[in-house]
C-alpha cells in the first residue's frame, strides 16, 4: 500500500473533558475534503419570531432569562455543565418546537387545553425542544406549571412520609418545596398580580390556616416554609390555578418532561408493609394529574415522552400509546402528537459547526466532508449521539 | 559431494550385508579413479561369513591395502545404518497398517491410498480435538520422520566446506555471497565514471525511493541508463522455516534477520538487478489470491437498483447482508439503525468498509445478524460488507480491501476453559497452605 490509509488512532478511552479526540477517520489528514464550518446564527432571540425559515439557525437564550426558569431543573445537569463551558445557552431551532410555538400562538383559550405530546427515539432532542417552548412560554407571559423530571420524585426522591392530610397517601417534603421554588422563581412576574388569591380556606394545622382571599403566594410562602405540607400546599396551589385560568384570570401552561413517567411504574419507597407505593398515592404526583384533563380551559399542555423515562420492563416502543399506558392515554386523549425525530442533513451540518466552533470538537478532520460522514453514520444522526461523539458527556 | 550420495545409495544396497556384519569390524575405503567411485571393504571375518555371494559382488578386498577410516564417519556410518534400519521397519509397519486398513474398510489394499487412510481413520477413530496435530493420523514414515543430514566430510574426517566449522556452512556461504556480490556491484558502480561521492548519494537516493525508482530517477537524467536496480516487486524472501528446511541448519532469529538485512542492502543497490537471479533464488512470488472469478456480479432489481448480498461469520454469529447501490448511506440491521449497537467500537467495525470503500454515502445497507454478542454479530456484518462491496468496486481497490484484511474471515474462536484454571488462561489464585 502506498499511502498509509489506516484508521487513525481512535482514543475513546482517554477522553479528556475539553476535546474530542473520538473522531476517526480512514483518510489522512493531507487528503480531507474541506467543508462549511459557517455556525448559522439568528440574532432573534424572541421564540414567537422564529419561523420555518430558522430551521437550523441557533438562537441564545439571555443569562437572566435562563437563571429565572432552569435554576432548579429543565436542563440536564451534563447539558448544563456544557453552557457554562461555551459562555451561552445557545439552541438550536428545530422544527417540533417552531410547530408547537406556532400552534400555542393560535391557541383558543376559550375551548378545554390544547395537548401536545413530543415523542421521538431518546437522544433526538425532545427536552431541549421543551426548553425552547417554555422560553417562548415565558416570554408571552404565561404562567408555567413546568416539571422537568418527574422520575425524580420517583426514584430519586429526598424523603417521603406518610401524608399528614389524607389518608393512605404520602408526601415529599423537601422534592416538593424545592418544586415550589421553582414554580415561584419561573412565575414571579404573573404571581404579583393581585387578582390570584386563594378562593377557599385551608386549614394545614389547627393553628396554620390560610384564609379565603389572601394571595396565593401565600400557599407557596407556606409549603417553602413547612416542607412537611409543601406536597399538599402543591396539590392545592395546582387546583387553585387551574380554577384561575378557567376563571380567565391568567394563561396557564404545563409543560412536563417525561409524562408517561406519572402513569408507569411504582416509587422506590416501601410502605410499612415493604410494598413499594405505587404512583398514585404520591401526592405529588397526583397533584399534576387533574391538569392533564380536559375539563378546563385557558390554558394549554405541553410534554413529552420518553422510553427512559418509563421503567425498565416497557421500553420496546417509543409511541405515546405505548409509552403513556391506559390511563395516560385517556386522560390526555385527544392530544397532538409532535414527532421529533434526528437531525435533517442541514441540522446536522449545523451542530457539527457549533461544536466545532465552541472548540468542543477539535479533531482537525472534524472540519471536514469525511469527518462529519463518519460522524453522521456513527451516530445514526442523532443530535444526543452526536454529542455523545464529541464528547460531551 | 557425489560421494555422500554414493555412499549413502552403497549404504542402503548393502542393508542386507549390513544387518550380516553388524557388530564386525568393516571398513569402508574410498578409492576414487577419474570420476568413478568404488569401494573396498575389508575384515577379518568376512571369510567367515556366511553369505560370501553376496560379498562378492562388492569386489571385497579387491585392493587389499588396509583403509583408514575417520571415528567421525565411522559414527556417521553407524548413524546412518540405524536410521535405515529404523525407517525400514516403520515402513513395512507402515504397508501392514495400510493393509489392514484397507481390508477393514472393505477396499482393495493395492489402490488404497493415503486419501483412502485418511478418510478410513477419521471413520474408524472420530476426534473432536479442536487441533488437527493432536488427532490420529497415519502418514508415511518418509513424511514423519525427519530427514537425516548427508554426511558433510570424508571417511578421513575432513570438511568438505570450508565454513564446516562455522556450525551452519551453507547459511554463513550465502552471507558470505551476498558480501561478494556486494562488493561486485560497488566495483561496478565506481568503474563507471561515477564519483564515490555521487555514487553514495544515488545509493541512499535509491534506497530512499525503491519503490518508486523510475518516477524519481527521471530527474537524475545522467544516471538514468545506468541504474537498474533489481525488480522484487510480488516476491517475498524465504521465511526462517522454509529456510531451515532447505538448508537443513537451524537458524536462530538473530541470523535470519542479519540475512534479510543484508539481502535488502543488497537489493538497495542501484545495479542489484546485475545480481537479479542470486536474489531471486531466496525468494518466493507472494501468491495473490484474489481473482476476477471471485467476485460476483452485480444483481439488478426490479427499478434497476444494483444490489449484492453476502453472508459473514465471525465468532459465533452469523450476518446476511445486501447492499444496495444508489443509495444514500442508510443502514439497517434487524429492522433497526445504527443504534441496533450500543458501542461505538461496533459502528465503526461496520463503518470502516464503508469508509475504505469511499461509499459511506452512495450505498444503502440492510443486514440481519443473528447469534453470538455484539461484536461478534458487528464484526460478521463487518465481513459481509466487505464481500458484497467488492462487487461495487474496481478490481484494484477489491485487491486492496484484500491487503487490508477485509475479504479475510476472523478464525478467532472463543478458546475453551481449562481444567484447573479459572478461565482459558487464567489461573485459581496461588496459595502458599
Amino acid at each position: 500500500m502506498n499511502s498509509a490509509k489506516f484508521i487513525l488512532s481512535r482514543s475513546t478511552y482517554f477522553r479528556s473533558c475539553l476535546c474530542s479526540k473520538n473522531l476517526s477517520s480512514v483518510v489522512t489528514l493531507d487528503c480531507l475534503t474541506e467543508s462549511n464550518t459557517k455556525v448559522p446564527r439568528t440574532s432573534l432571540n424572541v421564540p414567537r419570531e422564529h419561523t420555518k425559515n430558522h430551521i437550523g439557525m441557533w438562537y441564545n437564550i439571555e443569562p437572566n432569562m435562563i437563571k429565572r426558569l432552569f435554576t432548579y431543573e429543565g436542563i440536564a445537569p451534563h447539558l448544563k455543565e456544557l453552557t457554562e463551558i461555551f459562555r451561552e445557552t445557545s439552541i438550536m431551532i428545530r422544527e417540533p418546537a417552531v410547530s408547537v410555538i406556532d400552534y400555542i400562538q393560535r391557541s383558543d383559550l376559550s375551548v378545554p387545553p390544547n395537548k401536545f405530546i413530543l415523542y421521538g427515539k431518546h437522544g433526538t432532542g425532545k427536552s431541549l425542544s421543551l426548553l425552547h417552548i417554555i422560553h417562548h412560554l415565558a416570554e408571552e407571559n404565561w404562567a408555567i406549571v413546568h416539571c422537568g423530571y418527574p422520575v425524580k420524585w420517583c426514584t430519586l426522591f429526598k424523603e417521603i412520609l406518610p401524608s399528614a392530610t389524607r389518608e393512605g397517601y404520602y408526601d415529599h417534603t423537601t422534592d416538593a418545596s424545592i418544586w415550589l421554588q421553582h414554580f415561584q422563581l419561573q412565575n414571579n412576574i404573573i404571581l404579583q398580580n393581585p387578582e390570584l388569591v386563594t378562593m377557599e380556606d385551608y386549614h394545614w394545622t389547627q393553628r396554620e390556616i390560610t384564609p379565603k382571599g389572601s394571595p396565593l403566594t401565600s400557599i407557596i410562602d407556606f409549603g417553602i416554609g413547612r416542607s412537611r405540607y409543601a406536597s399538599e400546599c402543591v396539590f392545592q396551589l395546582l387546583k387553585e390555578l387551574k380554577q384561575h385560568a378557567q376563571e380567565g384570570r391568567l394563561k396557564l401552561a404545563v409543560v412536563i418532561d417525561g409524562i408517561n413517567s406519572l402513569y408507569v411504574g411504582a416509587s422506590h419507597y416501601r410502605d410499612t408493609n415493604r410494598n413499594f407505593v405505587p404512583l398514585n398515592k404520591l401526592t405529588l404526583i397526583e397533584a399534576f394529574k387533574p391538569l392533564l384533563r380536559s375539563d378546563w380551559k385557558g390554558g394549554v399542555i405541553v410534554g413529552s415522552v420518553d422510553i427512559i423515562m418509563s421503567t425498565k420492563d416497557r421500553r420496546e416502543s417509543h409511541l405515546p400509546r405505548y409509552l403513556l399506558t391506559r390511563e395516560g392515554w385517556e386522560t390526555l386523549d385527544p392530544f397532538v402528537p409532535i414527532l421529533v425525530d434526528k437531525y435533517s442533513e442541514k441540522e446536522f451540518e449545523s451542530a457539527v459547526n457549533y461544536y466545532l466552533d465552541r472548540r468542543w470538537l477539535q479533531h482537525p478532520a472534524g472540519a471536514s466532508k469525511e469527518g462529519k460522514e463518519e460522524l453522521e453514520f456513527l451516530g445514526g444522526g442523532y443530535p444526543g449521539e452526536l454529542l455523545k461523539l464529541v464528547n460531551g458527556r | 559431494m557425489h560421494f555422500t550420495k554414493g555412499l549413502r545409495g552403497l549404504c542402503m544396497g548393502l542393508q542386507d550385508l549390513r544387518l550380516f556384519y553388524a557388530g564386525q569390524n568393516i571398513t569402508f575405503k574410498k578409492v576414487a579413479q577419474a570420476g568413478k567411485t568404488n569401494y573396498s571393504i575389508s575384515s577379518r571375518s568376512v571369510s567367515q561369513a556366511r553369505s560370501e555371494t553376496e560379498l562378492t559382488t562388492f569386489e571385497m578386498n579387491k585392493h587389499s591395502q588396509k583403509a583408514k577410516i575417520s571415528k567421525a564417519m565411522k559414527a556417521y556410518l553407524q548413524r546412518s545404518v540405524e536410521h535405515d534400519k529404523f525407517m525400514e521397519t516403520k515402513i513395512t509397519e507402515y504397508e501392514i497398517g495400510k493393509r489392514h486398513l484397507a481390508n477393514m474398510m472393505g477396499e482393495d489394499p493395492q489402490t488404497f491410498t493415503q486419501d483412502d487412510i485418511n478418510e478410513a481413520l477419521k471413520y474408524l477413530m472420530p476426534s473432536g480435538l479442536f487441533e488437527p496435530k493432536a488427532r490420529p493420523s497415519m502418514n508415511h514414515p518418509l513424511e514423519d520422520y525427519q530427514k537425516m543430514k548427508e554426511a558433510e566430510f570424508d571417511e578421513l574426517g575432513r570438511p568438505y566446506h570450508t565454513l564446516f566449522y562455522t556450525g551452519l556452512p551453507k547459511f554463513f556461504s550465502i552471507l558470505q555471497q551476498i558480501s561478494f556480490k556486494a562488493q561486485e556491484l560497488d566495483s561496478l558502480l565506481y568503474s563507471t565514471g561515477n564519483k564515490p561521492a555521487e555514487s553514495k548519494l544515488l545509493s541512499e537516493l535509491v534506497m530512499q525511493f525503491r519503490f518508486a525508482a523510475t518516477s524519481y530517477l527521471d530527474e537524475l537524467a545522467i544516471l538514468k541508463d545506468t541504474v537498474v536496480v533489481c525488480n522484487i516487486h510480488g516476491s517475498k524472501l524465504f521465511t526462517k522455516e522454509k529456510l531451515e528446511e532447505k538448508l537443513l541448519e537451524k537458524i536462530s532469529d538473530k541470523l535470519y534477520e542479519h540475512l534479510c538485512l543484508s539481502f535488502e542492502r543488497l537489493i538497495d543497490h542501484p545495479y542489484s538487478a546485475t545480481v537479479g537471479d542470486f536474489i531471486m533464488q531466496y525468494r518466493e512470488p507472494v501468491t495473490i489470491s484474489l481473482y476476477a472469478e471471485d467476485i460476483p456480479e452485480l444483481m439488478y432489481n426490479e427499478k434497476g437498483v444494483p444490489y449484492m448480498t453476502a453472508t459473514g461469520l465471525r465468532k459465533k454469529s452469523k450476518a446476511e447482508v445486501t447492499v444496495y447501490g444508489q443509495g444514500s448511506g442508510k443502514f439497517t440491521v434487524n429492522g433497526k439503525d445504527i443504534l441496533y449497537f450500543d458501542s461505538i467500537q461496533d459502528r465503526e467495525q461496520i463503518m470502516f468498509p464503508l469508509q475504505y470503500t469511499g461509499l459511506l454515502r452512495s450505498v444503502d445497507v440492510e443486514a440481519t445478524a443473528e447469534g453470538g454478542g455484539h461484536s461478534g454479530q458487528a464484526g460478521a456484518i463487518r465481513y459481509a460488507i466487505s464481500s458484497a462491496l467488492k462487487s461495487f468496486v474496481s478490481p484494484s481497490m477489491a485487491e486492496k480491501m484484500r491487503i487490508a484484511g477485509l475479504l479475510t474471515r476472523d478464525a478467532r474462536k472463543r478458546e475453551r476453559k481449562k481444567p484447573g484454571q479459572r478461565r482459558a488462561r487464567a489461573k485459581y489464585t496461588w496459595k502458599k497452605r
